[in-house]
């Protein structure tokens, strides 16, 4: 056999054995959202499991991976999984379904609930699905950004006035400063030298403008409608359903601010510091 | 001028010891190449400044002096340096009120000086210290208070750094695209509620400062370019686009208010798009519509071969309704390209005698002030020809080593005046 013809069948055999099939579930949940403050309110989150949480759910798989969801609904009303371009699923209440996705290319994809569009993503029903790139030495934080108007969730059946909106809570994966440091998936932490990669999602209805402090990143990838791939900022806006990634390698140690530079939402309930805020720490 | 030097260099070889000759290159390195330039400036933090707004209403602000004197404006003094510049800017808490520090926005300065309370310094009342960094890149920066910043930025504790391109060139960074005059804008909104109901513990200097507090809804009625809104911008010189046909003008945005910008410029101007935060992106593209959002920075290049009038609209825009709840119109008038003698682009007007000059020239400025200015000469390709430190007004200027030709005269005051004028040299 031509060498060629070798190496193709061992290229190819190499993706098989790398591309996985991934199982996970999810779990459509209703519950309360617990601010710092102690404000309490109605919320709907897709969980890993069948206790509801208002941390938000990311699932992550490496390129052309299978995903098999069993998408449990627990809610008395039927909700959606919905992946822009990819999927529209509907799960009829107390009971479940089972969809299958590829990801062919690396990035990261936003998943919510669009029956009555946005107000059940804006409840709490979206959650991340992010592709890596194989064999990446890199280190990854990913933030689902959003945003609450208490007066809006009191109760169930409030309907939302975009036209007046004024949010007083602001989350990353659905908690504020500074208990959002303790989620690992959020609080940015590596060394001098160190690749890291931001996967920002922002399910939020607001537009948010996140700061970093201490260093410059490049723009990976982004959905906004200015194309600014490639782009080394320090500041980077994302309009509501907007994605962005950037690629960050640190050039000298310390502890720099995160934050959306909106600085009202540093806030929560009316009170700062808390919301979009986080200490990032590089060694 | 090299080739002296060089000349100069293999006779000193000669004649002096190897030792010598490194301490002489040294010096040599120092004077021509100008490795190491530090720039020093004062910013005194204040808390009982005020803002005369568009309607004759005033608003109570914080902000940033360069004496005490002054009223804090706002935005604060212009911090101006050239890429490759050592900075040092002494901040002196004098306020009666809350510790302040001062955040170097886009900067990427070290932990110790990037200004965010509790992992840098703060400085409390009657307190000082230096910031130090070096500013890497050229591009536009901005600074602001970052204690309690959501209440000492609205404030008005904020300001423009620009990083011009090495040696000053007049280009947006170093090697970069040239243009012929410069503006900045650094947007923002007034909430006169903010301003009304400050806390009194914001005038308290017994207090840490990291004590959290809580914040009225943000519904500002005040839009502000550069501090003025409707008629105070008209007759800003610093904010009003005055150019001639066939000009470039470079117009730095910034944004440091809590909603979107939104730049609508005319479509005769040729908008076209060439760094943000201080990079120069990948591509520059044309666009007659540039969105500033908090935080952000923008460059611009305005280009027209036509002779108009018109206005740039800035949009503010909600982050949360997505709508625009107010637009400033900044006029912007393109000349046809008049004589030396009565330019006078932008900032304040600079009197020049005798113009044409040969040896020396005098110069007066429009205002009497106790400032110190430093004066520099650019000759037509923008280079930096020679500067003068800590003149006054109606000083000589020694210009005989100068060539013959047309100069460009730039002249900032230690309170951040600037004026600008031209002089033709026999
Ligand atoms: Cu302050
Ligand atoms: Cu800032």
């Amino acid at each position: 056999m031509n060498k060629k013809y070798i190496y193709i069948v061992l290229l190819l055999f190499s993706f098989r054995i790398h591309a996985a099939t991934v199982q996970k579930q999810i779990h459509i949940n209703k519950g309360y959202f617990a601010a710092l403050d102690t404000t309490y309110f109605y919320y709907l989150s897709y969980n890993s499991d069948s206790l509801f949480s208002q941390q938000s759910m990311l699932i992550t798989v490496m390129q052309n991976d299978s995903l098999v969801l069993e998408i449990y609904n627990h809610d008395t009303v039927d909700h959606h999984f919905f992946i822009a371009g990819m999927i529209s699923q509907n799960i009829t209440s107390n009971s479940s379904a089972t969809v299958r996705l590829k990801f062919a290319q690396t990035g990261i994809n936003l998943f919510y609930d669009d029956i009555q569009f946005p107000k059940n993503m804006y409840l709490g029903l979206s959650g991340t699905i992010a592709v890596l790139e194989q064999g990446r030495d890199t280190k990854n934080f990913y933030w689902n950004l959003r945003d609450h108007q208490k007066q809006w969730n009191i109760q169930e059946g409030n309907t939302i006035n975009l036209s007046q909106y004024d949010p007083d809570y602001f989350t990353i994966n659905g908690q504020s400063f500074p208990m959002v440091q303790k989620d690992s998936l959020v609080k940015i932490m590596g060394k001098v030298g160190d690749t890291i990669l931001l996967y920002m999602v922002n399910s939020g209805l607001s537009a948010h403008s996140i700061h970093f402090h201490g260093y410059h990143s490049r723009i990976v990838s982004t959905t906004s409608k200015t194309m600014r791939k490639n782009w080394e900022k320090d500041t980077y806006p994302l309009e509501s359903m907007e994605t962005t990634i950037l690629e960050l390698t640190p050039d000298k140690p310390g502890i720099f601010p995160v934050h959306d530079h909106n600085l009202v939402a540093i806030s929560g309930g009316g009170r700062y510091p808390n919301g979009m805020l986080i200490m990032m720490e590089i060694k | 001028m090299k080739s002296l030097i060089h000349e100069f260099q293999l006779k000193a070889i000669k004649i002096m010891s190897k030792k010598i000759f490194i301490l002489y290159i040294l010096l040599v390195a120092t004077l021509v190449g100008q490795a190491q330039v530090k720039k020093n400036f004062t910013l005194i933090m204040r808390t009982t400044g005020y803002i005369v707004l568009y309607n004759g209403d005033t608003a109570t602000t914080f902000g940033f002096a360069t004496k005490l004197s002054q009223n804090p404006p706002i935005p604060g003094p212009l911090i101006e340096v050239n890429e490759g510049d050592s900075v040092f800017v002494l901040a002196k808490n004098i306020s009666q009120g809350p510790p302040h520090t001062i955040h170097w926005h886009g900067l990427d300065v070290d932990q110790a000086n990037d200004g965010t309370p509790a992992t840098s310094f703060e400085l409390k009342h009657t307190e000082e210290a230096t910031y130090k960094f070096k500013a890497t890149h050229a591009g536009t920066y901005i600074y602001h208070c970052h204690m309690g910043d959501v209440v000492h930025v609205q404030m008005g504790m904020y300001g423009l750094v620009v990083v011009h391109a090495a040696n000053a060139a007049k280009t947006a960074w170093t090697g970069g695209p040239a243009y012929d005059t410069e503006y900045a804008w650094l947007n923002s909104e007034i909430d006169k509620k903010w301003h009304d109901s400050v806390p009194e513990t914001m005038h308290d200097s017994t207090q840490t400062g990291h004590e959290s507090f809580m914040i009225p809804k943000y519904n500002p009625t005040y839009f502000l370019v550069n501090g003025k809104s409707k008629q105070q911008i008209k007759s800003d010189s610093l904010t009003y686009i005055k150019s001639e046909e066939n000009k470039t003008v470079y117009l730095r945005l910034g944004n440091i208010g809590n909603m979107q910008n939104r730049i609508i410029f005319p479509k005769k101007l040729n908008a076209k798009i060439i760094d943000s935060d201080g990079r120069p992106l990948p591509a520059a593209f044309s666009s007659d519509t540039v969105w500033v959002s908090p935080g952000e920075r923008y460059g611009v290049l305005l280009q027209s071969a036509a002779i108009f009038s018109d206005s740039i609209a800035v949009d503010y825009i909600n982050m949360n309704t997505h709508k625009s709840i107010a637009t400033e119109w900044i006029p912007v008038t393109i000349t046809k390209t008049n004589s030396i003698a009565e330019i006078n682009i932008y900032n304040n007007v600079l009197q020049i005698f005798p113009n044409p000059a040969k040896d020396n020239f005098y110069i007066q400025f429009s205002e009497q002030k106790n400032v110190k200015y430093n004066l520099s000469v650019y000759n037509s390709a923008g280079i930096l020809c020679s500067s003068t430190q800590k003149i006054q007004n109606g000083n000589s200027i020694d210009c005989h080593h100068l060539s013959q030709g047309l100069y460009y005269i730039n002249v900032l005051g230690t309170d951040g005046s600037r004026y600008v004028g031209k002089i033709m040299l026999d």
